[in-house]
């Protein structure tokens, strides 16, 4: 059952980022499908199975992006494309199979190894990549995503990030102008960016606050669609926050 | 009906065997000829699930004509938790909607590349009619436009009129069609019991003719009102989804001034406002169609209590607060009351919920349960 590959045998060009189930080759109707892996490894030949549970039994669930290799690979040889049943295929890896998701593969296929690799690593979802969808020309955004790999964004810094590139991308600002201007975040000056007016009436909300105490620290922050304030007392008894909170609601007197 | 552009408006139209033979498919046969085809069951091209832009555009082009299975009768999604609710119930004789408006809620809620329309109404009006059994002498609201423009396709399905019929025996119900087309003269003719609303979601020119594809204009709509009222029909207006832009506050002026001046408050039973709201998965795909050339898609929008992007809550205080006062100051007697908004904004906006408000409390108050079995879904729109 087990042979040295045969050197006719194809190879599926995808490597999965993390191991194969599979010590050994898997030839199906003369694809190796793990044929990247080993040349010297024994072969088995499981032509007769289905290949859409074969492909899952093998390398089990993916990320997103080994999902967009394996699905690029695939493409590439319409003998091995005809018979894969796709729905089945992401219902296995827990997708839904639609115009969209298959958009949002093909898109990841271009974007830099970097980006790739940040979204292995954090496993993103195609919920969370699905803003790049709307770039007509993904390659001018390259440069953004180096940046997000770079900047080592958490998952849902990242998601936010990119919903906002894309925005602002679209919105016709240049990558050199979102590209982050300093150590601070990003994520700030990129919502200052989309977000002007609103940025600008929150100023303009917290310049005219009342003048408090100077025991409290009051700031004003957004969160979600209100501006709320967080305010900060220092006490050292009962009877000091009490004498506190009494100024506080005379503040005008303090 | 004579109107030759019906012909043009869909590129095809499906018509599932079973039902070819019903009033509406006969029409749909004759007005389309040699755009219809028939299928058994689902159409074979059917797109299920969630749909690219491009296949959603697609579906606005395609009628599918069949029966519907499920239940019609379904109570509205603003009865959620944290929403004030108004006892709205929505009946669906169809499916999608032919105009395309860029913040439509559908772009995330359609799972069918085809719009649908179902041909079975009388079994509709059998679901009504068993409701009506524990609520006859409740102050039902019915509403048909929330999934499919309720007149839109109307001179084609003539469905107005059997409602209109049906619910002459309920004269403490109200059947309320909302729409942004200005299609109106199929019904007019009808006796009815004075309890149809004809309502209009309506918008500034200025919005209509960038976000409001395909649908009649602010004049065709207040004109298409006018033709109600004359009729004796009850009219309603739905300022929603208010949207931001730099000239708004002037553009709505406008549009309260223009109702003012056609209107009285005793010909309009209630008005309603609302903010531009989406479920955040919604930005992809109105992105993916309209790119960032609408308003909608370039919004400074923020997550609010409920999950849905909303403007920053001051602003739409301060939005809704200009129309408010602006119908105020024509007359005093104008009812308004704010769809889908927090009890928050309702306190911000008029010092107290609407359950307080003695000029709404009536649309507001809690009805009995109805003995039917009513499904309560779509907690996802």
């Amino acid at each position: 059952m087990f042979e040295n590959m045969d050197s006719k045998s194809l190879c599926l060009e995808f490597r999965p980022r993390k191991a194969c189930f599979s010590k050994a080759q898997v030839l199906w109707r003369g694809f190796a499908l793990n044929g990247l892996l080993s040349a010297t490894q024994p072969q088995v030949d499981l032509s007769q199975e289905d290949l859409t549970e074969l492909l899952f039994d093998l390398y089990g669930t993916l990320e997103l992006v080994e999902l967009s290799e394996l699905y690029q690979a695939v493409l590439k040889e319409p003998s091995l494309q005809q018979k894969i049943d796709w729905p089945q295929f992401f219902r296995n890896q827990g997708l839904q199979y639609n115009m969209r998701l298959v958009d949002l593969l093909k898109v990841l296929t271009d974007l830099p190894t970097t980006f790739k690799n940040w979204a292995f690593e954090k496993k993103v979802s195609a919920n969370d990549l699905m803003p790049l969808i709307s770039l007509k020309d993904p390659s001018g955004f390259t440069q953004i995503c180096e940046v997000i790999a770079e900047r080592r964004l958490t998952r849902s810094e990242g998601k936010k990030a990119i919903d906002l590139l894309v925005d602002l991308f679209l919105m016709g600002k240049t990558a050199r102008e979102l590209m982050p201007l300093d150590e601070s975040s990003w994520i700030d000056q990129l919502s200052s960016l989309r977000y002007p007016q609103t940025k600008k009436r929150d100023q303009q909300q917290a310049n005219t606050q009342n003048q408090w105490p100077d025991f409290v620290q009051v700031q004003s922050l957004r969160q979600g669609d209100r501006r709320i304030h967080r305010m900060q007392i220092h006490y050292f008894d009962d009877s000091d926050l009490s004498e506190k909170l009494r100024r506080l609601k005379t503040p005008m007197e303090s | 009906m004579a109107d030759i552009s019906w012909s043009d408006r869909f590129a095809k139209v499906l018509i599932d065997r079973k039902v070819a033979q019903t009033d509406v498919a006969l029409r749909f046969a004759d007005i389309f000829k040699d755009k219809v085809e028939f299928c058994e069951g689902d159409p074979k091209d059917i797109q299920r699930g969630v749909l690219s832009g491009e296949q959603f555009t697609q579906s606005k082009k395609q009628i599918h004509l069949t029966e519907f299975a499920g239940s019609f009768f379904k109570k509205c999604p603003g009865f959620h938790k944290g929403l004030a609710c108004c006892n709205y119930y929505v009946l669906n004789l169809g499916f999608q909607c032919d105009m395309d408006c860029s913040y439509c809620y559908l772009q995330s809620f359609i799972n069918s590349n085809y719009l649908t329309i179902y041909t079975n109404i009388d079994k509709a009006l059998d679901e009504l009619r068993s409701f009506s059994d524990s609520m006859k002498d409740s102050p039902v609201r019915v509403g048909t436009g929330e999934v499919i423009d309720s007149l839109s396709l109307d001179p084609l399905t003539l469905y107005s009129r059997k409602l209109i019929e049906f619910f002459n025996d309920y004269p403490k119900w109200k059947l309320e069609f909302k729409t942004k087309s200005a299609l109106v003269d199929q019904f007019l003719d009808c006796e009815h019991a004075g309890n149809v609303i004809v309502s209009w979601s309506i918008n500034p020119q200025y919005i209509i003719e960038r976000e409001e594809h395909g649908t009649a204009s602010f004049t065709e709509r207040i004109q298409a009102a006018l033709k109600c009222k004359d009729k004796g029909y009850l009219v309603s207006f739905h300022i929603d989804p208010m949207i931001w832009h730099p000239e708004w506050k002037n553009n709505y002026a406008v549009l309260v001034d223009e109702i003012c001046k056609n209107f009285t408050p005793s010909d309009i039973p209630v008005l309603s406002v609302g903010a531009l709201r989406f479920q955040p998965q919604q930005k992809n795909i109105m992105r993916e169609r309209f790119a960032m050339d609408s308003l909608v898609t370039q919004a400074e929008t923020f997550v609010g209590k409920d999950g849905k992007l909303r403007y920053d809550f001051e602003l739409r205080k301060e939005m809704f607060d200009f129309v408010m006062t602006r119908f105020k100051s024509h007359d005093p007697a104008w009812k308004i009351f704010m769809c889908m908004e927090t009890p928050e904004t309702w306190n911000g906006t008029l010092g107290s919920s609407p359950h307080r408000q003695s000029d709404l409390k009536e649309f507001f108050k809690p009805l009995k349960k109805p003995d039917s079995d009513i499904r309560y879904p779509i907690s996802d729109i």
